[in-house]
């Protein structure tokens, strides 16, 4: 099962190539592209929501000033996601030790116990609103006809490529990519006022 | 919006839109903000089947500030950039094509050397072999010396010589032998 496409490769070179030939605005095109899968990844060790955002944005300033140097040796989507780990580990040694050196500072047992540390700064209300989304969706996809259900599932569970999505349910690509769009579709419409 | 454009969206979410649409795509979505947010909801989707969590994902204006910001940042300008790449690329498949040969050069190498030695009979019987007679032995190169070889081979392939075009040009090589001669 592919996990990135030779077409989305492409498409990343191309943007790279114009970035590197001047055209900044073709930039903007791979922070559009990558920007919530790399806010995601960010999220997954700063575990801040709000500071994650700032982090993914340093980490797409960080690459662009690299990205005169970048040859691609690597897949520019494998570059990128190393520089935002980078970034993100940088960032968490940094609260680290602005901790470190206030506990120092104020030189106060009580104070030291109740520092914000490392682990994870989830609001109640946030995981309220995160299980909500999850059982809004699995409703959402248990009431979906069978033939959208297994496409969107051996797609999103299997990671299968449209191809081999329509040799499994027989049936043509077209198919398969309007099955798994309706599906979305369906989704969406009952996912919508809870992100709104 | 249409279902065409929002289908593209779910096909480019995985990857499965020629680059020249994801590209047009993503210009689309630089200046549709409903666009951009169903592509953001749709990514919502996706991680929530495969983690089963919600996830997050950026700002409705993260894409401006980060713009923003690159403006302040030199610009790029690597006019070769495309032709590096390629070279970069026959460069590394050449240095794979050497390493192959000298795989092959290294083991030819070391089965050349590990070929048992000749035998004891053997060598009793080139002993044998009077003194006159070896003194006279000759090898190849003896009996056709390079040189000789060399100007066979010029002489051979000496066609503007023989088909009397030598006008004016002559290479180095023939006219040396001739001037020899």
């Amino acid at each position: 099962m592919k996990s990135h496409s030779r077409a989305s490769e492409q498409l990343d070179e191309d943007l790279v190539l114009r970035v590197q030939q001047g055209d900044k605005s073709a930039y903007d095109l791979l922070v559009i592209k990558y920007q919530h899968k790399i806010v995601q990844l960010v999220n997954r060790y700063v575990k801040d929501p709000s500071e994650a955002q700032d982090v993914a944005q340093e980490a797409f300033i960080k690459a662009y000033r690299a990205l005169g140097s970048f040859r691609g040796e690597s897949a520019f989507y494998t570059w990128l996601y190393r520089i935002a780990i980078n970034t993100a580990k940088n960032y968490l040694m940094s609260r680290s030790r602005r901790n470190v050196d206030m506990q120092v500072d104020v030189q106060d047992a009580e104070v030291y116990e109740n520092l914000p540390q490392l682990q994870g700064q989830e609001t109640p209300e946030r995981e309220l609103l995160s299980r909500e989304i999850v059982e809004t969706i699995k409703t959402a996809i248990a009431k979906l006809p069978e033939e959208m259900r297994i496409a969107i599932m051996l797609r999103e569970f299997e990671g299968m490529s449209y191809e081999e999505i329509a040799q499994a349910m027989d049936c043509p690509v077209g198919t398969v990519r309007s099955r798994i769009f309706r599906a979305r579709e369906a989704i969406d419409n009952k996912l919508n006022p809870l992100l709104d | 919006m249409h279902d065409d454009l929002m289908q593209k969206l779910s096909q480019f979410l995985d990857d499965e839109l020629p680059p020249p649409e994801a590209s047009s795509l993503l210009q689309k979505m630089r200046n549709h903000a409903e666009l951009a947010d169903t592509l953001r909801r749709y990514q919502v989707i996706s991680h929530a089947l495969k983690n089963e969590e919600a996830s997050v994902s950026a700002r409705p204006d993260f894409v401006a500030s980060v713009s923003s910001r690159i403006q302040q940042e030199p610009t790029y300008l690597i006019p070769n950039a495309a032709r590096h790449r390629v070279r970069h690329r026959r460069f590394a498949r050449s240095h794979k094509i050497a390493a192959v040969a000298a795989s092959v050069a290294v083991i030819a190498f070391v089965a050349h050397t590990q070929r048992p030695e000749p035998t004891g009979k053997v060598q009793v019987a080139s002993a044998k072999v009077p003194a006159a007679q070896a003194a006279s032995a000759k090898t190849p190169q003896d009996l056709y010396p390079v040189n000789q070889q060399i100007n066979d081979y010029l002489q051979a392939h000496s066609s503007i010589y023989t088909n009397g075009q030598a006008d004016e040009f002559q290479p180095y090589a023939q006219v040396t032998h001739y001037s020899q001669k």
